[in-house]
């Protein structure tokens, strides 16, 4: 049966095999071992173990195979050699876009129309505002509150474009004026 | 010229020293990758990529370690790599490579036979032990060196060669 002694045993008898014990040690293990029947098979399979893994070798290759690995080597730091100059012009590129990718997602994700600028507009260009409305139908400021139905919406547009008709006929009825001489 | 002075000519732009430091390891570098990957090519692919590796990053290896491990974990780190790149496990079933003509067929297979078997078991180990069984049996590395090139203290090394050594007994059993 396994005691305590077996669990620390175990360790020495591996120790043993693979860089030896100091004197204690290996008296320690002896005199276990004498008395362990269990601990004695455990020694056995280790070292039966350990030396078929140590005899599992591959056969080394000829010296055919030695001179084409050099050759090749030889050949494939070459060719290292030649490239890091391409390598640092695709990585400075490769840098370069992902900063101009990053530049876009930036701007796009933090755009805000600026609302003063619209307003100003409103102020300066009241006949391209007017005439904006006419082509996109009513705002939301004409509409009534809450829902809105087809009826209440067809008055509102009916509403606007009585009141848009005069301006249309101004709008084709502009005459032909010359415009200052450049000479 | 000794390892350093090599690496000082080098940094002084010497390119040439390197190939006397392929001449010093190419050979224990291969060996050591084709004990774990067990086929000449992949050996030599391993192999070379480590050296390419190394090329690029010797000007800034501070001498810590001898060159030799840090070889050794470039080339650990190609070999993973490799595999990974062709989803393949390290040890395939070679039980036709391990049967030698030379023996009596019976006792050849058994023999090719039970190293199978240790080689799955070795598989199934977690990766720093196998790696650390390998190192210590094959490269006869010592502790200090073996945590050098998987990183890791001496003592961590040991216990993970004790580890995986227990693991292997109990899975095959008397072998």
């Amino acid at each position: 049966m396994k005691t305590h002694e077996c669990n620390e045993v175990e360790r020495l008898i591996v120790a043993e095999l693979d860089e030896g014990l100091n004197p204690s040690q290996q008296e320690l293990l002896d005199n276990h071992l004498r008395e362990c029947s269990a601990c004695r098979q455990a020694k056995e399979e280790t070292v039966t173990l350990l030396s078929s893994i140590a005899s599992d070798l591959p056969e080394e290759p000829g010296e055919e195979f030695w001179r084409f690995y050099r050759q090749s080597l030889d050949a494939r730091l070459r060719e290292q050699e030649l490239r890091p100059a391409w390598g640092l012009w695709w990585k400075s590129a490769g840098v370069l876009v992902a900063a101009v990718i990053a530049l876009v997602v930036i701007r796009v994700a933090f755009f805000q129309p600026d609302n003063r600028q619209i307003a100003d507009l409103r102020v300066m260009s009241p006949d391209l505002i007017q005439e904006l409305a006419q082509v996109y139908g009513p705002t939301s400021e004409e509409l009534p509150r809450g829902s809105v139905n087809a009826d209440q919406l067809m008055a509102v547009v009916d509403a606007r474009a009585s009141r848009f008709d005069d301006s249309d006929e101004q709008w084709f009825e502009v005459e032909d004026e010359l415009g200052p001489l450049y000479l | 010229m000794n390892d350093a002075d090599l690496l000082k000519e080098f940094r002084k732009g010497n390119k040439e020293v390197f190939s006397e430091l392929v001449s010093r390891y190419s050979k224990p570098l291969t060996m050591m990758i084709l004990r774990m990957v067990r086929d000449p090519e992949d050996a030599k692919d391993i192999s070379q990529l480590a050296f390419l590796r190394a090329y690029e990053g010797l000007h800034k290896f501070m001498m810590v370690s001898s060159i030799k491990t840090w070889l050794y974990s470039i080339a650990l780190n190609a070999m993973r790599d490799h595999f990974r790149k062709r989803k393949v496990t390290l040890v395939p079933d070679m039980l036709d490579q391990l049967v030698d003509p030379a023996e009596p067929t019976e006792q050849s297979l058994d023999r090719a036979r039970n190293l199978e078997r240790i080689r799955k078991a070795l598989e199934t180990l977690p990766e720093k032990q196998r790696l650390t069984v390998q190192l210590r049996i094959y490269e006869e590395l010592d502790y200090r060196e073996i945590a050098a090139v998987l990183g890791g203290t001496e003592g961590g090394a040991r216990g993970n060669f004790f580890q995986a050594v227990k693991t292997l007994r109990e899975k095959l059993g008397p072998t």
